[in-house]
């Protein structure tokens, strides 16, 4: 038996999770689907190509929270491919994490993106990923601490960021590096709006895994996210018209 | 390692993983006391889960750091220094226990003391990020500047005395320019968030998590 209250949150999720399957299928079908382009994706692959130039790391930060948080792991997701390609072209990569989940999940990661680069033989445990603590302040200061040390050439900041943004950041353009920041908390994604160089606004940072690697059949999957923004706005104008009509259909309906 | 027990090791994941995930959906979802007692269950092995985590960091660090202090590496001191404080803390909450008042007296005493000269920092951070942003180069940044200014003229002292009913126009700004941009973002994200769990869940998602990859272009996994 369904909770009270939780039927049409139950009947979205089955609907928005369709979507993305199906969009998914007719993409390995051989669909291709216009991706518009993320300029703080291409601004990353910029940033990387620069960080070989000048013989400066590329440090990646997928902000202070652990697994729970789905944007630690679209915060990876970037964060992965990051280290691939600096990998593939010999930049080497920071990446400070917060949580000791995260710690773990990102020492995996960096070593398959050093695989998937076939340079493998370079990995080292350790060498890569620094845990900086999980409490606020204490990882503020370690980042900044890092980023005077190793004076990156660029700094990708995607993930779950509170006040120490600033601090990070305005480190960041004291040893003139690149930033790129992400994030969907709108007090974090002011600060970065203000300090990096791009951002990723909203849903852009869960998409662009799928933008980056250009992926098509996973580019299909954002089609269906798109869907489910469409169904989305269509539910807030119908119950905005339905509302001021005094119409309480859909109201009910999703307290069902 | 052999396919065989690649194959396994895969497959069990995946099936851990499958179990997971309907347990938690459907104890949200459903009335099923069965199913909330085995998702409160895992709860506590996720905590265990965690905890192991963090042992075996603080294992890593250990090792990491000594390593580097024998070596005389690169800022050695600080690792010495850490690591006395790791020990340090360590045994006064083994000792004294955790939640005693004395170690959390001086818990605080000492946190505290380091999140004021955080904050301090965070201060001449702050001015050092407006002075750089607060430059008119073109409309888009002046209307950026308009607005910041009448913030912070509306949230500061100063502000109401020299322009009183700034606040108003602070209120007017905040619910009316800003709250649509910011209750976008969050719905977007939002959705956003659903279909990167949605493509994890169902193992599309090739960035998180990620398998080696023989090939661009969602190559083989």
């Amino acid at each position: 038996m369904i909770k009270s209250g939780e039927a049409f949150a139950l009947m979205t999720l089955v609907l928005f999770a369709a979507f993305v399957v199906i969009t998914y299928y007719i993409s390995k079908r051989g669909k291709e689907w216009y991706m518009r382009p993320i300029e703080a994706l291409e601004v990353i692959d910029e940033s990387i190509g620069r960080s070989a130039e000048m013989g400066r790391p590329v440090m990646c930060l997928p902000g202070m929270s652990g697994l729970g948080n789905m944007l630690t792991l679209a915060g990876l997701s970037i964060c992965g491919e990051v280290n691939e390609r600096a990998a593939r072209i010999g930049v080497t990569p920071v990446n400070l994490v917060s949580a000791a989940d995260t710690l773990m999940v990102m020492e995996a990661m960096v070593k398959n993106a050093f695989v998937s680069a076939e340079k493998g033989e370079l990995y080292q445990p350790g060498k890569y990923v620094y845990w900086t603590g999980s409490e606020q302040f204490a990882y503020a200061t370690y980042v900044m601490g890092t980023i005077m040390k190793e004076k990156p050439a660029a700094i990708i900041f995607v993930g779950s960021f509170l006040s120490d943004i600033m601090m990070n950041t305005e480190t960041g353009k004291r040893v003139g590096a690149i930033e790129v920041g992400g994030c969907t908390d709108t007090t974090a994604m002011a600060t970065m709006a203000m300090v990096c160089d791009s951002i990723l606004i909203g849903e852009e940072i869960y998409a662009a895994a799928a933008v980056i690697t250009k992926d098509k059949a996973l580019a299909g999957s954002i089609a269906g996210q798109d869907w489910a923004f469409i169904v989305t706005l269509a539910l807030m104008t119908i119950g905005v018209a339905l509302g001021l009509a005094g119409i309480k259909l859909l109201s009910d309906l999703m307290v069902l | 390692m052999s396919a065989t027990l690649e194959y396994i090791r895969t497959n069990l994941t995946r099936a851990l993983i499958a179990v997971c995930v309907l347990t938690v959906l459907i104890s949200y979802f459903f009335i099923a006391p069965p199913v909330t007692a085995a998702f409160t269950e895992l709860s506590k092995w996720n905590t265990n889960i965690g905890t192991f985590a963090l042992f075996t960091g603080l294992i890593v660090i250990v090792i990491r750091f000594a390593r580097t202090i024998i070596n005389r590496q690169e800022d050695w001191v600080f690792c010495l220094y850490t690591l006395i404080l790791i020990g340090t803390w360590t045994t006064f909450g083994i000792y004294y226990g955790v939640f005693s008042d004395t170690y959390i007296k001086a818990y605080y005493s000492t946190k505290i003391a380091l999140h004021a000269a955080s904050i301090g920092l965070l201060i001449f951070f702050n001015l050092s990020a407006i002075y750089r942003v607060f430059r008119i180069k073109n409309y888009r940044t002046a209307i950026f500047s308009i607005a910041a200014s009448i913030l912070v003229a509306a949230n500061s002292p100063w502000g109401q005395n020299l322009f009183p009913g700034i606040n108003t126009l602070g209120a007017w700004v905040m619910d009316n320019l800003q709250m649509p941009g910011s209750r976008t973002i969050v719905v977007v994200a939002a959705i956003g968030g659903i279909a990167l769990s949605i493509r994890i869940l169902l193992g599309l998602e090739k960035g998180a998590l990620r398998a080696v990859r023989s090939g661009r272009g969602g190559g083989e996994d």
